[in-house]
């Protein structure tokens, strides 16, 4: 093991790098050639939908998608595309130079507390996703039709497309900016499932190094009392071996006691 | 809103936290039943159409009852032992029917997306399990 790992390091920048991609974010805009740009909103219904509206501006005065030329849309798509990849969760986290470290320990404070205490949009939308299926929708905002529904549970995917849209000439592109939408979507999934499994892994390796920290202060307690205190050095070495034993036992059953104490608190829990 | 109101109590803290406990554990079981097969169909109609998000079971079974609201162009089946059943679409010409190309390349568009985001999904959750589960009994940082 190295130092880093000793220090949680990597876990740390993983749920650093996930908590900053696990909303979907409101707006989205990306600039073309001639005052024209596209911009992105999404938001969920009241039917607990997820709902993505593509809205074509051309200074400030809202253009409808069948005016959008051919390779402008595939400029949008591309844009697109390349910030979807920005949403992929961090593979293989790199232990960043020391002046970021610091930088990282600062956010790391604070940010447990919020891991568990956010109840935003993404909290809704992996209840959504674990326990029903979830609608994306693709929506044209000019005239606000939606082109693309994509069912997502589970394993299964059931994409339909507007009959409306079937003859459309960037019927293509509409599917492929749908697929972004899923994928995307997919991405704060994955964020959601790694913050969650990093977290974890840092609170049971905080347990066991504040236990540790605990070990070593009551035996150089122990130390100091038998060195500067009058009593018989014979009781001062029995209980050092029964204090040393006990931290022994706990460290070598923390897994199970951790694994017990979850199991109670849930059946206890479920009985509320 | 004071300060001291806004600092967590720890109680709803600990329910939050096995809450999501929880919830990971319902998703773990939906996989466990889920995983054996992949549905993905490519269908064209009325997006309105009901599909009940609540009904056990899966969502695919419910597509004939969606019959004259939608037309299932394309399905692809996937199977965990490898086996893969494909309804590619077809559309009638002058010439009799043939492949609708253009319907195709949509459906394998998004049978690739499915597959591409169900087994990073997949490797997310496991990697995760396999990581909670290697702390909890590693005992490396033993002096």
């Amino acid at each position: 093991m190295n130092i880093f790992d000793f220090f949680l390091l990597p876990q740390f920048i993983q749920i650093v790098n996930s908590f900053g991609k696990i909303n979907l974010p409101s707006k989205i805009e990306f600039k073309g050639k001639d005052d024209l740009r596209l911009l992105i909103n999404t938001s969920m219904n009241k039917n607990n939908d997820i709902v993505f509206s593509f809205n074509f501006y051309k200074k400030n005065k809202i253009v409808d998608i069948a005016d959008v030329t051919n390779p402008t849309m595939l400029f949008f798509l591309a844009q697109f595309k390349l910030y979807v990849q920005e949403f992929l969760p961090l593979k293989d986290p790199k232990i960043p130079r020391y002046k970021k470290l610091f930088k990282y320990s600062k956010i790391s404070f604070t940010l447990m507390k919020r891991i568990i205490r956010e109840s935003d949009m993404h909290r809704r939308i992996l209840f959504l996703y674990l326990n029903k299926s979830l609608n994306v929708y693709s929506v044209i905002g000019f005239n606000n039709v939606s082109f693309s529904r994509t069912i997502i549970r589970s394993m299964n995917r059931i994409n339909i497309i507007s009959s409306e849209f079937i003859n459309n000439k960037n019927l293509q592109i509409l599917i492929n900016l749908n697929n972004l939408n899923i994928t995307l979507f997919n991405y704060i999934i994955q964020n959601n499932l790694s913050l969650f499994f990093n977290g974890l892994t840092v609170f049971i390796a905080i347990v066991r190094i504040c236990l540790l920290m605990v070990w070593i202060i009551t035996d150089l307690g122990i130390f100091s009392i038998s060195t500067f205190s009058q009593i018989e050095s014979k009781v001062m070495f029995n209980s050092a071996i029964i204090v040393n034993l006990a931290f022994l036992a706990i460290w070598l059953l923390l897994p199970k006691i951790v694994i017990s104490i979850i199991k109670i608190k849930i059946k206890i829990n479920k009985s509320k | 809103m004071d300060e001291k109101s806004s600092i967590p109590d720890w109680n709803q803290l600990e329910l939050d936290f096995l809450k999501r406990c929880n919830e990971l554990n319902i998703l773990f079981m939906n996989w466990i039943k889920d995983v054996q097969t992949m549905d993905v169909v490519t269908a064209t109609g009325n997006l309105k159409v009901k599909i009940d998000p609540t009904k056990e079971g899966s969502i695919i079974d419910q597509l004939p009852s969606a019959e004259g609201e939608l037309v299932i162009r394309a399905r692809t089946t996937i199977q965990i032992d490898g086996d893969v059943l494909s309804v590619l679409p077809e559309k009638t010409s002058d010439t009799g029917s043939q492949i609708d190309a253009e319907m195709l390349k949509i459906h394998k568009d998004n049978v690739d997306m499915a597959i591409k985001n169900v087994s990073n999904n997949l490797k997310t959750f496991t990697d995760g399990v396999v990581m909670a589960l290697s702390s909890l009994k590693q005992s490396k940082l033993l002096p």
